[in-house]
Formats: C-alpha cells, sequence, structure tokens
C-alpha cells in the first residue's frame, strides 16, 4: 500500500521539486521547457490513423452550473429570428453574439495558466504575485505566453481501467504506484515533455443519474506523492477528467497542493475538467496511449487560463 | 487582366457552387468534410521541423476597440494586489478572472460557424435561419459540429509578396489569377481538404503607427468574389486571410459580403477572420516551403456562431 506524504514532507515539496531559476530568470513557460522539437516531430510520426479526438466538455449555457462560477453566458446579438423580408432587398444577415464566461472552476474545461496559484504572495520562478493586477490582469505567466500554442506527445494513463472500475472512488487517490501499474497496462512510459492525462473515470460519474454519481464535490485525483514523480519524469503538463486535486482536502495547512506546488513551485501548466471518455475509447481501439497532442490556447492578454479544446490526434 | 464576375454571374453561384445535399440533408460540417483520414496523415507527415507557428492576434482588453463590437473584457476578480486568504493556513491564493468577447468583427481571430451568415433566410443545406434563436443560440450549424477540431494540410499564398507591396490596398481584390501567380512563386498547388489562408499584409499595417495608417472608412482587401468557383474546383476545405476575408467594397451592389454569403450559405464554407500572418510568411520564407500541418481547437461552445481561436501551423 502506498503511503501517503506528511504536511512536513508536502511542504519539503517547496525546495526540493522547485524550478525556479531553472530556464533562467526571466523564463514565462515553466515545465514547457521540456517540449524539444525533437519531441514533436516525435509526436507528429504518430499520427498512422487520421483520426482526431477531443479533451473537452460542451459549453453549455443551459446546463447546471458550476458549483464556484455558475453558467457561461451566450448573449445573442444577431439571430435568424425577425429577419426583414428578402423582397425588400436585403437578402443577407448575419447571426452574432457575445460569449463570457469565469472558467476556473469545476465544470468547464481549461487552462491554469502558472498565473493562476500564489503561494506566500509569489508565484513560479519567484515573481511577486502583485504582478497581478485587477487593471492589468497577469503582466507575468498569462495564458499568452504560449501564443504558439502547445505539441507534444500526449500520454493517457487509465487508472480507473487499469483498477477494474466505472469510476475511481472520492477515497481513492491516485499515487504513482497507479501511474505505475497503468503504464504496465498499456505498455507505456511516460518520458520528458509528455502531457500527461489521468483518467480517474469522473467524467463518467459526472453523466451517471444523480443517485449513482453521488457528491459530485467528492474526487479522487493525483496524490500530492505524485508530484516528485512527474518531476523525475520530466512531465510537462497534466490534465485529468478532475480539477487535479483531491477532494474533500486531505491536509489540514494547505489545500490543493497539485496546484500549489506544481504550477508555483515546478512552473507545471494544468488542464482541468477534460473528458476523457472519447479519448479513453479511441486509446482502447487503436491499443495505444500515447498521441499526437496539441493545445491552442487563446492568446487573452492578462488571463490567468482559458477555456480549451485539447486534441489527440491518432 | 483578371476577369471580373458581372453581379449576376456572382448571383447565379448561389446554384452553381451549391453543395447542398451533397453531403447529405443533416450535414452540419459543410467542405470541411474534404478533409479525410488520408489528409491528416500525410499533413502529419510535414512535420519535419518540430515548431509551431501561431496565425492569431493576441486578444487586448486595453487595445482599440473593434469599430463593430467594442472590446475583449478581463475582469479580473481574483489577482496579486490583495490576496484573499482562501485557506487555514493563509499562505495560498489564486487569480480568477471572466473573459467575455462579441468575437466577430475586425479585431479579433475568430471562426465563422456555418450558422454566421443568412441568405434569403436560409442557410447552408437550406436550413431556415430561424434555427439561430436568442434564446438557444444556433440550434444547427454551429461551431459545436467541429467538437474533434480541424487537422489538415495548411497552405499559405503570400500575394503581398507576389505583388511585392507591403500590403495591398484597402478594397485590393485577390483573384484567382493572383492565386495561380502566388502558387508557381511559391511552388505550391492547393488541393482537396486544404485549409487556404491569404496574406494580404495587413497585419504588418495593423502594426504601423496610426499616421502611416489613415482610416479605410471600412474598406479592406479580401478576396475577389470570382475566387469563389476556384475554391470549388480545387476543394478548399476552410479558408482564412489576415482581413475579414472578402474584399470590401465587393464591387457589387446586391451583395455586400459574397465570400461570406456564397461561401458560407451555398458552398457550406468555414473562414477564419482577422488571422495575423506575419509569423507564418516569416517561417514560409525561412523554411522555404507554403504547405504545414494545420490544427485549429474551436472552443466547444453549444449554440456558438464561431469563437475566437488560435489556428496553429506545424514544420
Amino acid at each position: 500500500m502506498p503511503t501517503m506524504p506528511t504536511e512536513e514532507e508536502v511542504l519539503g515539496y517547496f525546495q526540493t521539486l522547485s524550478n525556479w531559476g531553472r530556464w533562467g530568470a526571466d523564463d514565462q513557460i515553466g515545465a514547457l521547457n521540456l517540449i524539444t522539437p525533437a519531441k514533436r516531430r516525435d509526436a507528429a510520426a504518430l499520427v498512422s490513423e487520421g483520426v482526431s479526438v477531443s479533451c473537452a466538455w460542451d459549453i453549455q449555457s443551459a446546463a447546471e452550473p458550476d458549483p464556484a462560477y455558475r453558467r457561461p453566458q451566450r448573449l445573442m446579438l444577431g439571430t435568424g429570428e425577425d429577419l426583414p423580408d428578402p423582397a425588400g432587398g436585403t437578402r443577407h444577415g448575419f447571426a452574432w453574439e457575445f460569449i463570457g464566461l469565469i472558467y476556473h472552476g469545476f465544470a468547464v474545461t481549461h487552462l491554469d495558466s502558472i498565473a493562476h496559484v500564489f503561494w506566500d504572495k509569489k508565484m513560479y520562478n519567484g515573481v511577486p504575485a502583485e504582478r497581478v493586477t485587477k487593471q492589468e490582469g497577469a503582466q507575468d505567466f498569462a495564458v499568452s505566453v504560449l501564443k504558439d500554442g502547445v505539441v507534444s506527445r500526449g500520454v493517457l494513463l487509465d487508472v480507473a481501467a487499469a483498477k477494474g472500475k466505472k469510476w475511481l472512488d472520492p477515497d481513492e487517490p491516485v499515487y504513482p504506484e497507479d501511474l505505475e501499474a497503468a503504464e504496465r497496462r498499456e505498455n507505456v512510459h511516460v518520458s520528458e515533455g509528455d502531457v500527461l492525462f489521468l483518467r480517474t473515470g469522473f467524467a463518467r460519474r459526472r453523466r451517471a443519474p444523480k443517485e449513482d454519481r453521488g457528491d459530485t464535490s467528492a474526487t479522487a485525483s493525483w496524490q500530492a506523492a505524485c508530484l516528485p514523480w512527474l518531476h523525475a519524469r520530466g512531465v510537462a503538463m497534466i490534465g485529468s477528467d478532475t480539477a487535479n486535486d483531491v477532494s474533500p482536502q486531505q491536509y489540514e495547512g494547505f489545500i490543493n497542493p497539485m496546484h500549489l506546488v506544481g504550477v508555483t513551485a515546478m512552473g507545471l501548466w494544468l488542464i482541468d475538467n477534460c473528458d476523457l471518455e472519447a479519448l479513453s475509447k479511441a486509446c482502447e481501439q487503436y491499443n495505444r496511449w500515447a498521441f499526437h497532442f496539441t493545445l491552442a490556447p487563446l492568446r487573452w492578454l492578462g488571463a490567468s487560463g482559458c477555456p480549451v479544446n485539447p486534441i489527440a490526434l491518432f | 487582366m483578371p476577369t471580373v464576375p458581372r453581379e449576376d454571374e456572382v448571383l447565379a453561384y448561389f446554384e452553381t457552387l451549391s453543395n447542398w445535399g451533397r453531403w447529405g440533408a443533416d450535414d452540419q460540417l459543410g467542405t470541411l468534410n474534404l478533409v479525410t483520414p488520408a489528409t491528416r496523415r500525410e499533413a502529419a507527415a510535414l512535420v519535419t521541423e518540430g515548431t509551431a507557428v501561431s496565425c492569431a492576434w493576441d486578444i487586448q482588453s486595453v487595445a482599440d476597440p473593434d469599430p463593430a463590437s467594442g472590446r475583449p473584457m478581463r475582469i479580473m476578480l481574483g489577482s496579486g494586489e490583495n490576496p484573499a486568504e482562501m485557506e487555514p493556513g493563509g499562505r495560498a491564493s489564486f487569480a480568477l478572472d471572466f473573459l467575455g468577447v462579441a468575437y466577430h468583427g475586425f479585431s479579433v481571430t475568430h471562426l465563422d460557424g456555418l450558422c454566421h451568415a443568412f441568405w434569403d433566410k436560409q442557410m447552408y443545406n437550406g436550413i431556415p435561419a430561424a434555427k439561430v434563436t436568442d434564446r438557444e443560440g444556433a440550434t444547427e450549424l454551429s461551431i459545436h459540429a467541429l467538437q474533434d477540431g480541424v487537422a489538415t494540410r495548411g497552405v499559405l499564398l503570400d500575394v503581398a509578396a507576389l505583388k511585392d507591396t507591403a500590403w495591398l490596398e484597402p478594397g485590393e481584390a485577390v483573384f484567382p489569377e493572383d492565386l495561380e501567380a502566388a502558387e508557381d512563386r511559391q511552388g505550391v498547388r492547393v488541393q482537396e481538404g486544404d485549409a487556404l489562408l491569404l496574406r494580404t499584409g495587413w497585419g504588418r499595417r495593423k502594426r504601423e503607427p496610426k499616421s502611416n495608417r489613415p482610416s479605410t472608412a471600412g474598406a479592406y482587401p479580401g478576396w475577389h468574389a470570382a475566387c469563389l468557383p476556384w475554391f470549388r474546383e480545387r476543394g478548399v476545405a476552410m479558408i482564412g486571410a489576415d482581413t475579414g476575408n472578402d474584399a470590401y467594397p465587393s464591387g457589387y451592389d446586391s451583395l455586400a459580403h459574397p465570400i461570406h454569403s456564397i461561401g458560407m450559405v451555398a458552398m457550406g464554407l468555414w473562414h477564419i477572420d482577422n488571422c495575423d500572418l506575419e509569423e507564418l510568411a516569416s517561417a514560409c520564407e525561412r523554411l522555404q516551403r507554403s504547405a504545414f500541418h494545420f490544427s485549429l481547437a474551436p472552443l466547444r461552445w453549444v449554440g456558438a456562431t464561431g469563437c475566437p481561436v488560435n489556428p496553429i501551423a506545424e514544420f
């Protein structure tokens, strides 16, 4: 049985797993520095089927609101209702709208930029939290620093499948031992520069009838013990079908260690709330769990993240 | 000199170039049906350098507002100035923001869904315009049809470089003759399933100080309506440009936006408006090739008529 690291040990990760200074004092992209041109070329060579699969949920204005941040808003400014009679001479028309949302939270598939997380009033690389202001937004580590997108090898570790379960129970956090068991089952080895997805089956649980899915604010996810493992393997970015931290919290002195240590100490980018059901099926179908991965974040200056549609290409 | 079609000839494109029914009565993908698994495999084989280049502008909340639709909004709900103490130890906090934008217009790099354009109260495939409602948004032909993204071969035709000018003039239209001359100059041939990007140099013009780029009173360079039959013949799956795609004014009284109206409604042709193609053009020059792996990952926003995008070219 894996042992849960103590609170003191997790706090120690801020030092032992730190990437501060590793890529220079001005670095903006953190662990994504681990993706090289050679890695991208190898990833492109994985495209043998010519089939692409989304890892995102729909963004719905009519769905259940996010418990923390409510509903995405779509305000129609022009529609196809009440168009003028074409006989009057105006034959064309256009539909358009305003879209807006608070994407952080537990519903929307989104990227957390490094500017999302502060620890002791600092961000990754020791940059002061004050660099994120009300007026300018994030002046360092905004999502726009990934302007050319993220292209690399993606790997899915399907821990729910490895454990033979529909979904992991909330009291069943994922340890490095689980990741390695999934690697053995899938015959894949997570290596430097990978974008690593963890499937807990939570997306399936989100879709289940209310009486089956239970309290969805409680989820399994990466246990903090995965942080040294991710550091050792050189993972460039992580995503999961949860918000990437175990809930309810396991420690007294801090919340969300994957966010705190991962983002501020390691410069690790997170994709929260993926839907990995279609990806999992594709991996089973093609009998491989590695693929060409692309993420094209919006180039939104100052934003601490953005909604995304991560794409796996087989 | 290029042949300029008469207005009645352009209006006839609604019939002659129609793809209605071509991919079934329920089709939502239009010309993107021309992208096949084989196309995607061939596109992936173009990745030999391992470098990626964006074709988008930054989205700026503090820049000049779009003449049509105003400024993108970024409202900071949590910042690092007075970090709320969110947890027991009081050492952690989080930045949080609301993002909102009316992305259609002439500034934000965005995808137009096929439901964006109506003609005679209809959309592509004869679907009634009334299927786009105030309450539900687009219940047909929304960008949601592209939930798994677009991956295909991309081709840049650099007509500004062909004409040896910093940028095409406001209102200057690009004709099939220009496209073919650009193909010859660049040693590339547009083929079925391609995402075709047109550089007019407008990305460069937008970066000039205001004194060097006087107001154009709504005039832009772009594709002339005469390109529409050419797109159909070549099997272009998607178009993009560093302007709003239509040359404006169009030269036709009854058709202000023939590329949008005929392209979307009759052909089911997807558009990416307001790209920034300057870095892409530099990459093509440096690597001496004009074809690349192209990917687009639209937001899976149910009911939306388009969305801001960051199109990525991979070499």
